[in-house]
């Protein structure tokens, strides 16, 4: 009777740790309560294609030795600016996936390979982009306040995140070895890309 | 007392099996079909690279190679390798049959093992055609085994990474090669991919 009572409280004591258990969180999304405008910001770093473009950029601007922001930047922030606003007229509702993907494949080369590049080259390619990443970012619906909210987020995502990775990196290439890395890196943007683009293809 | 703590010492292992066996009972979540969404995408293609003997020998010995014959091979042949491996991979997304995958990556962990364990130096050029020939065997593996319903983009970022963390591996280990005593041990390393290698090709050693 005794031994009976002692297993039933280990039972009740098991049975209490399993209720204990951690189950998944499943509150909400990751970019549900952030805003119109947030959601925008955080929308070209959350959106795997769009990333790999800006990583490319960024590294292509940023391994140029010294650090010239002002020509990739002046192209990038007008043309970026328009292509969302061209979103609004419902031209373009997405942009075809291999074309991103053709522009993060491009920069990634251009990285690894890291031979020097004609301003008009390095015009042309964020130019490209920033008209691509725009026309890709288009907002499907919502009131005319929340659209214009999310697209000055995302413009001001774009140009952030292209400045950011630039600028940062510019610090690290003192050293061959970084020198090194960031070619590296430029390679890894191109495999990546080359196995996207043939994925993007066969669909 | 003493016989109260033998008791309680006597009933310990019948609480704790019952607690691992009700543990063991907890359903866990399905996870048959995981690769979705972005996440799993870079998860299972980060995955992919690791889980496969073959691939990690073939892949430590490119860095280990590199850091064997020194600046620049250090850092052409990993640059060389995931970019020719792309190429591989898009074959092998594409649905283009290559012969002999499993044979040529096995080949690879024999071929770069055998090239560290003899201190073997050809010219750079020889090192990166022998390394990106390599690549295209696992590259096409990669691509034909990436999951449809992967994120693409997550997928091939994260196999990309666990690849050059690989050669990077290599390579940390292959700077031993300025001691001595660390040469020796490079080498011993490349005898042992290569038995790897050779492991795989005859089926000693399965996938």
């Amino acid at each position: 009777m005794k031994r009976n009572k002692s297993f039933l409280r280990r039972l009740l004591s098991v049975a209490l740790l399993l209720l204990a258990l951690p189950g998944t969180a499943s509150a909400h999304t990751a970019i549900a309560g952030v805003g119109d405008f947030f959601g925008g910001v955080i929308h070209p770093v959350t959106t795997p294609a769009h990333l790999l473009v800006l990583l490319g950029l960024g590294l292509l601007a940023g391994q140029r030795t010294p650090l010239n922001l002002k020509t990739p930047l002046a192209i990038f922030i007008p043309v970026s600016a328009i292509a969302l606003l061209l979103t609004t007229a419902g031209i373009v509702k997405t942009v075809y996936p291999p074309i991103l993907i053709g522009i993060a494949l491009i920069a990634g080369v251009l990285v690894a390979l890291a031979k020097p590049l004609p301003v008009a080259a390095v015009g042309a390619i964020f130019a490209l982009a920033a008209l691509a990443l725009g026309l890709d970012s288009a907002v499907e619906q919502g009131t005319a306040l929340s659209i214009a909210k999310t697209l000055v987020g995302t413009w001001l995502g774009l140009v952030l995140a292209v400045a950011d990775i630039a600028y940062y990196l510019s610090i690290f290439t003192k050293q061959k070895w970084q020198q090194v890395g960031i070619r590296v890196a430029g390679s890894w943007i191109t495999a990546a890309s080359f196995m996207v683009l043939a994925f993007a293809l066969r669909r | 007392m003493n016989s109260k703590l033998n008791k309680s010492k006597a009933n310990l292992p019948v609480g704790f099996c019952l607690l691992l066996l009700a543990l063991w009972l907890f359903p866990a979540t399905a996870s048959a079909h995981q690769e979705t969404g972005t996440v799993w995408g870079f998860t299972s293609g980060f995955i992919h690279p690791l889980t496969g003997l073959d691939h990690i020998a073939a892949m430590v010995a490119v860095g280990l190679w590199g850091a064997f014959l020194g600046a620049p091979a250090m850092w052409v042949l990993p640059v060389v390798f995931p970019m020719v491996m792309a190429f591989g991979g898009a074959l092998g997304v594409l649905g283009v049959p290559l012969p002999g995958v499993e044979t040529g990556i096995a080949l690879s962990s024999v071929i770069l093992g055998i090239a560290v364990a003899f201190a073997v130096r050809p010219p750079l050029w020889v090192a990166a055609l022998i390394v990106g020939s390599f690549a295209i065997f696992h590259g096409h593996a990669h691509g034909a085994e990436m999951p449809k319903a992967a994120n693409a983009t997550t997928y091939a970022v994260g196999f990309v990474i666990a690849t050059g963390l690989l050669h990077l591996s290599g390579i940390a280990f292959g700077l031993l090669v300025r001691w001595s005593w660390g040469k020796k041990l490079v080498r011993l390393g490349g005898a042992a991919i290569a038995l790897v290698g050779l492991g795989f090709l005859f089926n000693f050693i399965s996938a």
